[in-house]
Formats: C-alpha cells, structure tokens, sequence
C-alpha cells in the first residue's frame, strides 16, 4: 500500500485524504489544530461551521485515516517529516507520497500603531471570532483589501458588532469588475456576498482608501482612513485588517520545490518539482475554498496512483483557476500602499525593527546580519512578506525547524 | 446552552464556554496585552492562527504557548506578560 502523508487538514487537505483513501492508499493527516476544518471549516461549535463543511468533515469522520491533530511539521527529510506534538515532544512520520496543503496567510502591512492591542488581521478577527471573542457592541473598523473582508464584516456583524467603516484599497471600477467576473465563473459566491452584506449594510463602504494611522493607549482608539487626498478619522474599539492572502510556503520551500510569485508551482497532478511530493489549497496560489478543495482531490487521486480518475477533474480545475486569476487581478495592490510606514512604524514585530533602520539596506540577509529582523520567534513570517511588498525583498531560505521546537527535544530525537 | 469551565487568567478565575480559546480567556479578562514587546510595548494577538507568535502566553507553567492555538481546558492557568 503507498503511504501518503498529508500536512494541512484544510478543505485541500481533507479532499486529499478523501480521495487517497478512496484509492486504496495507507494515509495520515496531520495539523496543529485539535480538530480538522483549516482556515474555513474550523469551528469551535459544529453547529456553526459552514453547511459546505459538514459532509466533508463527516466523510473525513468514516475513513481509515491515522490522524496527529495538534501536532506541527517543522521539517521534511527523504521520506520522512518530522513533527512536533502540542506538548513539544517531536515524532518521525514516513511517507512515500507527501501532500502539502498548509494554505495561506493574511499579508499585513505596516502602517503607525498597527501594533496597538485589538489591531488584528480581518482573517484574525474571524478566528479570534470563531475562538468565541465577544464582539457585541464594539465599534470596527474593517480595512484592506479582498473578498475577505466583505465576509469579516458580514460575520462581525451577525455577532453584534458596528462595522464603522469597510476600507478597500482597490478601485471601484475593479471592485465591479470582480463582481461581473464572478458572476460570470462562481455566481454561488455573488449569493454568498448578498448573504454577507445583509449584515452590514447600510455601513459606509469605502474603495480606493486604506489606513494611514492608528492611534490609542492600552490598545486601539481610532484609525483614520485616506484615499491620498482626504482623511476620515474614526474612534473605534477593534481594527481588522489584511491586504489579501500569501500562501503559505515554508514547508515547500524548505523540501526545495519550485517557487513561483510567492507560490509553489506545481503541475497538472499537483505534483511539485520535487519527487514524490504534492501541493494542494492555497499553498500553491490563492483561489478560495473551491479551488482548494478540486486541487485536494487531484493530489489525492495522482499520490495515490490514480492518475485517470485526477485527470477527470481537470475541466473544473481550469474553472477555479479562471476565478482565481480574476480575483487576484481586482484586488492587485497599488503602489501607494508602499507609503503606509514612517521612519518609526515598527515592521519586525518579533524584535521591534522600524522601517527606518531596513530600508536603506540592501536585502533581507543584510537585514538580519544587522539588526535581527526577521529572527524572532514568527521566523520573519509576518515581516519577510511585508518586505516583499514594501521593498521588494525575496527571501527564499528557509531552515529547520519552520516552526521553533525546543532544543531539548531537538537534541533527544535523533 | 454551551458547557462552561473555569480558567484562571493572572491568578483570577473566569468561567468560559467549552470551546473558547486561551486567547478569547485572556480578552475577556480584559486583559489587553498578551505579552510586552522587547521595547516594552503591550502587544496582543494579531493573525488569530498559530503564525504572528504575538499572542504568547505562559499556561500551566509552559511558557511561550500561542494562545490562539489552544483550546481552554478546566482548571488551565494562563499568564499574561
Ligand atoms: C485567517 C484566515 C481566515 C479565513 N477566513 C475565510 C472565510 O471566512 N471565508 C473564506 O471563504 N475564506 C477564508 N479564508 C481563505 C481560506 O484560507 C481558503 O479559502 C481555504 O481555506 C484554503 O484551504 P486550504 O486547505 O488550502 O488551507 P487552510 O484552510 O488554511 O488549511 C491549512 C491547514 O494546514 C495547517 N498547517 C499549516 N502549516 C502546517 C504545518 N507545518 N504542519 C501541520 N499543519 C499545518 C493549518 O493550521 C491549517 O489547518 C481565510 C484565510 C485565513 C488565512
Ligand atoms: S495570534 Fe498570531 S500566533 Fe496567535
């Protein structure tokens, strides 16, 4: 029996297992977190995870699937990965096929006092939302840019929160033409956004606007908005904030595969440049949970041999990846955004660098040879991608343990 | 109605629903800082999914645990920094 690991037990993930499974493969699934769902379909109270969600986590139920929840991969070795438990302890998995699906990340960009306590992501809203942080009556303020937003503040919202402000960078011309584009290859998502916007419409709805600061004491107090011209200034009580998501490609990048626009490539079977090794979801680009959940099964199907079955997926795929290279044209950053930091906004979380001491240097390495940044305990995850944007920066090294483990437990597994 | 359990933030008892995360626990302490930064700021959960490594807390004497990524278990012991 061909034994597949799969790393992630997002929608990519639990397709893959599913459909793995389903040809005769020996699998295990593992992720950090004490239940499957991933990003979307993971909730504290089953009664309110999305309705998409239930068969695929009651069919991940039935399997035969041996399954490590709250354990961590912090390495890939030659038909191995090595993981870490929540406790610390670290154990050795082998495999002869491996599927990454670790999915993405939001992108965060600096601007003065995003630091300040109830300063989130808008995708950390949601997940503190779903960890069950009481939201009623608090005013938000929801800002950045994508698709996402429009489902932070539908669901903030619901909860009983003011949502004082929706801030999009993008343009309202593209802004529609995401809408039309939609319409055109995933109408269920333009019934999905209605659903959304019941809640918080009649909230005032900005585009071509994002932060240019915030300020408070203990935490955040009030954020003004600009479209480069006028300034709005608010008093809220939570800001959540993400300019889009990046996939997350550690895994990947360490095992050595192909990277490509910040993703991972893969081909037609998900299949890496690296051998015996697939990528699933939104590691491999950003196209919401439909195309994450086509391109799971495909991994799954061609890990597990069954190339003929994968290869009937194909016209869907196609599909999905229309979708997604609409969605990621309309929410397309603009240059200005590269103005959001001063001299003294912090960019390096972890170490507290400010923009001012990085950027008149040459590069990330440069960067860390002088001042740390990126060598905290986030391993440079939230500040490398910052830097990407903000001056261009690649870093593509990436070393184990991807995610800090212990020394003493390093040392005693050998 | 949801099961609750107890949970200690700081040395004070909280009840919280079955489910809720250590971060939830320590926001609805009120606490608004999660750690202080290595320049004395107060710095609280920022990503909400295992990967920003602000949301650092000790619990039941473990320090340095993401407290997004846990669920609160009866009679836990989290502190704030
Ligand atoms: C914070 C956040 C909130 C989001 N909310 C929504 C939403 O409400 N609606 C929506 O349509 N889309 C949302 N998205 C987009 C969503 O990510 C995608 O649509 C979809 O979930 C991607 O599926 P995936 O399987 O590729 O990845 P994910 O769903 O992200 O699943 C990946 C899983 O892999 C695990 N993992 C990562 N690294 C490791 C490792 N080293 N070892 C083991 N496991 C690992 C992760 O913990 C996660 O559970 C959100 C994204 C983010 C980042
Ligand atoms: S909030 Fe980012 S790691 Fe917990």
């Amino acid at each position: 029996m061909t034994k597949v690991v799969v790393v992630g037990a997002g929608p990519a993930g639990i397709a893959a297992v599913w459909r793995a499974a389903q040809s005769q493969a020996q699998v295990t699934l593992i992720d950090p977190h004490p239940r499957p769902g991933g990003q979307i379909w993971l909730h504290a109270d089953e009664a309110a995870a999305p309705k998409e969600a239930k068969p695929w986590l009651d069919k991940l139920d039935r399997l035969p699937v041996t399954r490590h929840f709250g354990s961590t991969v912090i390495d890939i070795l030659p038909s191995v990965v090595r993981m870490q438990s929540e406790s610390g302890g670290l154990e050795y998995v082998e495999f002869d096929k491996l599927i990454l699906a670790p999915g993405a990340q939001e992108l965060f960009l600096p601007f003065p006092g995003w630091t300040l306590p109830y300063i989130m992501g808008a995708g950390g809203a949601l997940a503190l939302l779903r960890g069950g942080m009481p939201v009623k009556g608090l005013r938000i303020a929801v800002a950045g840019s994508g698709p996402l937003l429009f489902a932070v503040a539908g669901k903030l919202a619901q909860a009983g929160a003011r949502i004082i402000a929706i801030s999009e960078q993008t343009s309202r011309r593209r802004l529609l033409g995401f809408g039309v584009g939609t319409l055109m290859h995933n109408p269920g998502k333009i019934l999905e956004g209605i659903r959304h916007a019941r809640h918080y419409l009649p909230s005032p709805f900005y585009t071509n606007t994002w932060i240019k600061e915030a300020r408070g004491d203990s935490r955040v107090r009030e954020v003004t908005l600009t479209n480069g011209k006028r300034l709005h200034r608010l008093k809220c009580d939570l800001v959540a904030c993400g300019f889009g998501l990046v996939s997350s490609g550690a895994l990947a990048v360490l095992a050595g595969c192909d990277q490509q626009s910040g993703s991972t490539v893969v081909d037609r079977f998900q299949q890496t440049s690296v051998k015996n090794i697939f990528c699933a979801g939104e590691i491999t680009g950003i196209g919401g949970v439909d195309l994450s959940v086509i391109e799971g099964e495909i991994a799954g199907l061609a890990a597990a041999g069954n190339e003929s079955e994968a290869s009937r997926c194909f016209p869907k795929l196609e599909k999905q990846r229309k979708f997604a290279r609409w969605l990621n044209k309309s929410f397309a950053l603009k240059a200005q955004l590269k103005d959001m930091p001063d001299e003294d906004t912090i960019i390096c979380r972890c170490e507290d660098i400010t923009y001012g001491q990085l950027k008149n240097l040459a590069d990330q390495c440069s960067a860390k040879l002088y001042t740390r940044c990126g060598m905290g305990p986030c391993q440079g995850r939230i500040c490398s991608n910052a830097l990407k944007f903000l001056l261009g920066w690649d870093l593509n090294t990436v070393r184990p343990p991807v995610f800090p483990a212990k020394i003493g437990d390093l040392i005693s597994t050998p | 109605m949801r099961e609750e359990i107890e949970v200690s933030v700081n040395g004070r008892l909280f009840v919280v629903p079955v489910g809720t995360t250590v971060a939830v626990a320590v926001l609805l302490a009120g606490e608004t800082a999660f750690r202080t930064s290595i320049t004395g700021q107060p710095r609280s959960s920022l990503c909400g999914i295992g990967i920003c490594f602000e949301c650092r807390v000790t619990i039941d004497h473990h320090p340095h645990q993401r407290a997004c990524h846990r669920l609160c278990q009866p009679g836990m012991e989290i502190l704030t920094r």
